[in-house]
């Protein structure tokens, strides 16, 4: 895939976000939980960013089994590039449901919700594990990287099925509940446009480490 | 507009600056990266072949 197709996935992405802000905005209900509020819309955008945000942690991890398998850099620039996407998308996973949670449970965060504690403690993880991988361009700091990427990944399932596996004051689930009038065009539209999104910064992601690698490989040849 | 909605178009914002600045962050380092890549490609020819 070109660079070109890769761009246009970002444009196309960022088209079916503007649509789908059209569609929330001007038809879908603003009552959830049986609350009307207008900050219930930021529904739209939190759920779609987290659900890509955590699909590309999976897809790190496996990109990180393969690194170890194969130890091809390709694969490690892969995982470094969807765990930077995902931690910026999981960082505003977390900042828009802080933002609701003011407005609806009046208080930015509750250490109670499981949900809310885990999904932090993703982000931590994950902000360590970019620290680490950062620390050194060699293949040791990567194959290190790889098994902390592999292993971080077990607290992804976890916050995911948080609000299913105990019970959670606050957070409910977000799909499956008659508490939620969701716009399905809307939400559809969201959660395409994010899933475009993501794929365009992690290639260009990728491409930084490839142009990084062919510049060291040319210094070092001369 | 209300503070809640003024909150909401913020948040909007927010959700559309943060692709959008690191797209333009990653894709100014990689023309950066990619101009180094010919330079060094270029004086590695010049060494090789030199006139």
């Amino acid at each position: 895939m070109n660079w070109i197709a890769w761009r246009s996935l970002g444009a196309a992405g960022l088209l079916a976000l503007l649509a789908s802000t059209f569609f929330m905005t001007t038809a879908a209900s603003r009552t959830f939980y049986g609350i009307d509020h207008p900050v219930n819309l930021i529904f739209y955008y939190h759920v779609a960013v987290a659900w890509v945000g955590f699909a590309g942690l999976l897809l790190a991890a496996l990109a990180s089994g393969a690194y170890l398998v194969t130890r091809a850099p390709g694969y490690s620039w892969l995982a470094e590039a969807c765990i930077a996407v995902s931690f910026a998308f999981i960082t505003l996973t977390l900042a828009t449901g802080s933002v609701w949670a003011r407005f609806i449970w009046n208080s930015w965060w509750e250490w109670s919700d499981l949900r809310l504690v885990t999904a932090l403690v993703v982000w931590f993880i994950y902000a360590a594990y970019l620290v680490f991988r950062h620390q050194a361009q060699d293949g040791a700091v990567h194959a290190k990287a790889a098994v902390f990427s592999l292993v971080a990944f077990v607290s992804v399932p976890i916050t995911v099925a948080s609000t299913r596996l105990w019970q959670s004051p606050f957070h409910g689930t977000s799909l499956g509940t008659d508490s939620v009038d969701i716009h399905g065009l809307a939400f559809a539209l969201s959660l395409i446009g994010t899933g475009l999104v993501y794929p365009y910064l992690v290639a260009t992601r990728w491409r930084t480490h490839r142009l990084a690698d062919e510049l060291e490989a040319i210094e070092a040849q001369a | 507009m209300t503070g809640p909605e003024l909150v909401l178009v913020a948040t909007f914002a927010a959700i559309w600056l943060l692709p959008i600045g690191l797209t333009i962050a990653w894709e100014r380092r990689n023309r950066g990266l990619r101009a180094s890549v010919e330079r060094a490609r270029a004086e590695r020819a010049r060494r090789v072949h030199p006139q």
